[in-house]
């Protein structure tokens, strides 16, 4: 069976790479990528250690948002594989235009951003401005910079960014559509729904959620947020099959924590430290953004130094800007500065073997 | 508007970076930002004269053209240097550069070199005159004006910083040839743009 469609695919892909059917060639060699590649092996020295390649990085991304995307779908209605659809769709159509201007094939890449898109946006965001940030995001965030790798910042952060400056209450209201089971109906902006607060906004009135609704969930927010225990345990996975770096989100808690107890000491007023974590999107921005490799640093070193100056922003905007979430900023923010601080970490590296010599 | 320098300072590198929120002095922004260690010398010749320059100008305008000063100098009625503050200050700053191009030729010449013509062009940075021209429609006291000058030369050399090391990094990319070099670079100020707008709530300047 599967070799059966593997020789359809196959053939279709030989037969448009020349002739009138050429514009649809990219599209068969997608498919054909997604479900068979690689299909080499290497028969002499020197061996690959580990076939990870960008691949199995999008699969293992994928495998491990499905548990948070299946939950949201279940307290917020099919608007969430709606937008899924949404994002995918119009990520593969900008995709391929770009990939076709450059004569290039469809990359996988966008199956992670599109997920990401999903996850970040709460499920009464409109679909046209979703819409807006998934263009936004992947021409802007991606493909001016010559498609998937060779991006400076996160992509889906990026189209959130413009939307959230453009339309703030669309992406990140005051109150957002309190999570019930109701798979099978449609939620459009939800302005005459049951809303909540989110647990940080709430804090800003002077409640505190109870732990288990911040651990275990269902906690209000965007759909990625719906439950803590899932992002870990998603977070997890990724570390146990290497695609994510366990240095910047180790890096990342600890300054975190580090900068709640610092600033305690003299700022006073802080949220208490389980809501630092659960209450917001850290979690969601660590496990799937913050690690990403493309976006992040190359070194160990500068691993760690990306991570804390990460964690340190979100508790420093959080505590002295009248936002009620800063997780996205700061990691577009640390997003910039990671060239900078490979450069600094090279230097440094070439200064101690100076001095061992 | 009367706000302590600490505050003045603070906003001018981050809430209202000259660059990110007033988009001044992007030539040399753009023309300058390939390399990390020319932007910092860039950056810091900018911030030593945007410092120096504000100060300057502050006196000048205080003492001797605003409306009514140069009566108290001279005692003559009927005289008013209001309208040549822009053609001062730009003298000003001239004159300034001047010594600091000296002064770095001497110094080092490998960043003289490889500053170039954007030394000189620095009197004609819109970032610089700019900045003496807020302090007067602002009307910062002394202090403050300092703050003001040396935090938006400070902001400057942060977003050149900023994006040099974008800059060395895309020199990996696969960028189209058409958004090569400029292009990429607006797209990225415009972006970052975006980013800084975290600091927006932090502090207010007025």
């Amino acid at each position: 069976m599967i070799k059966l469609l593997r020789k359809a695919i196959d053939g279709l892909s030989e037969r448009t790479k020349t002739g009138p059917l050429q514009f649809i060639h990219p599209v068969f060699e997608a498919v054909d990528a997604a479900l068979f590649d690689p299909d080499y092996a290497a028969a002499q020295a020197p061996f690959i250690r580990d076939a990870l390649n960008a691949k199995r990085y999008v699969f293992s991304v994928v495998i491990a948002a499905m548990p948070i995307l299946a939950l949201s779908t279940w307290f917020y209605g099919y608007k969430v594989p709606l937008m899924l659809f949404l994002a995918y769709g119009l990520g593969a159509l900008v995709e391929g235009i770009f990939a076709w201007s450059r004569k290039e094939t469809i990359s996988e890449g966008f199956l992670v951003t599109g997920i990401l898109f999903v996850l970040i946006f709460p499920v009464t965001t409109p679909l046209w401005i979703f819409s807006i940030a998934v263009v936004f995001g992947i021409i802007f965030g991606k493909e001016v910079y010559g498609g998937v790798g060779n991006n400076i910042f996160n992509p889906a952060l990026v189209g959130r960014l413009f939307v959230f400056i453009s339309w703030p209450a669309a992406v990140s209201p005051p109150e957002y559509l309190k999570p019930a089971g109701r798979l099978l109906s449609y939620v459009g902006t939800g302005v005459d729904a049951i809303t909540t607060a989110s647990p940080l906004a709430l804090f800003k009135t002077g409640n505190i959620a109870d732990f288990h609704t911040l651990f275990v969930g269902p906690r209000a927010g965007c759909i990625g947020e719906i439950s803590s225990v899932l992002i870990i345990a998603g977070g997890l996975y990724l570390i146990a099959v290497r695609v994510v770096n366990w240095r910047t989100i180790f890096a990342l808690f600890t300054a975190v924590a580090a900068a709640h107890f610092a600033l305690a000491g003299f700022a006073g007023k802080m949220m208490p430290l389980s809501l630092e974590f659960f209450g917001g999107g850290l979690l969601l921005g660590a496990f799937f953004m913050a690690s990403d490799p493309v976006t992040g640093p190359s070194s160990k070193m500068s691993k760690y130094i990306y991570g804390a100056f990460i964690g340190a922003c979100v508790v420093i905007f959080r505590r002295f800007t009248p936002l009620v979430e800063s997780v996205m900023f700061s990691i577009l923010l640390a997003n910039a500065v990671v060239p900078l601080i490979d450069a600094g970490s090279r230097h440094f590296r070439k200064l101690k073997e100076k001095t061992y010599v | 508007m009367n706000q302590s320098p600490l505050v003045i300072l603070f906003a001018a590198v981050l809430t209202n970076n000259i660059v990110f929120s007033g988009f001044l002095g992007m030539c040399s922004f753009i023309a300058l930002s390939k390399r990390i260690d020319t932007a910092i010398g860039m950056g810091l010749a900018v911030t030593f004269v945007s410092t120096f320059t504000t100060a300057l100008n502050w006196l000048i305008y205080h003492y001797i053209l605003k409306t009514g000063a140069l009566y108290k100098l001279t005692g003559i009625e009927g005289l008013d240097g209001e309208i040549f503050t822009l053609i001062v200050f730009i003298a000003v700053i001239a004159a300034f550069v001047q010594i600091v191009e000296l002064a770095i030729a001497r110094i080092s010449q490998s960043l003289y070199q490889a500053l170039g013509i954007f030394l000189p062009l620095i009197t004609v940075n819109c970032a610089i005159l700019g900045v003496s021209l807020f302090m007067v429609i602002r009307g910062y006291g002394f202090l403050a004006s300092i703050a003001f000058g040396f935090g938006s030369g400070i902001g400057w050399l942060l977003a050149i910083f900023l994006m040099a090391g974008i800059r060395q990094k895309l020199r990996f990319s696969k960028i189209s040839p058409s958004l090569e070099g400029i292009g990429i670079t607006m797209i990225t100020t415009g972006i970052l743009a975006m980013i800084f707008m975290v600091f927006n709530g932090m502090v207010r300047m007025n």
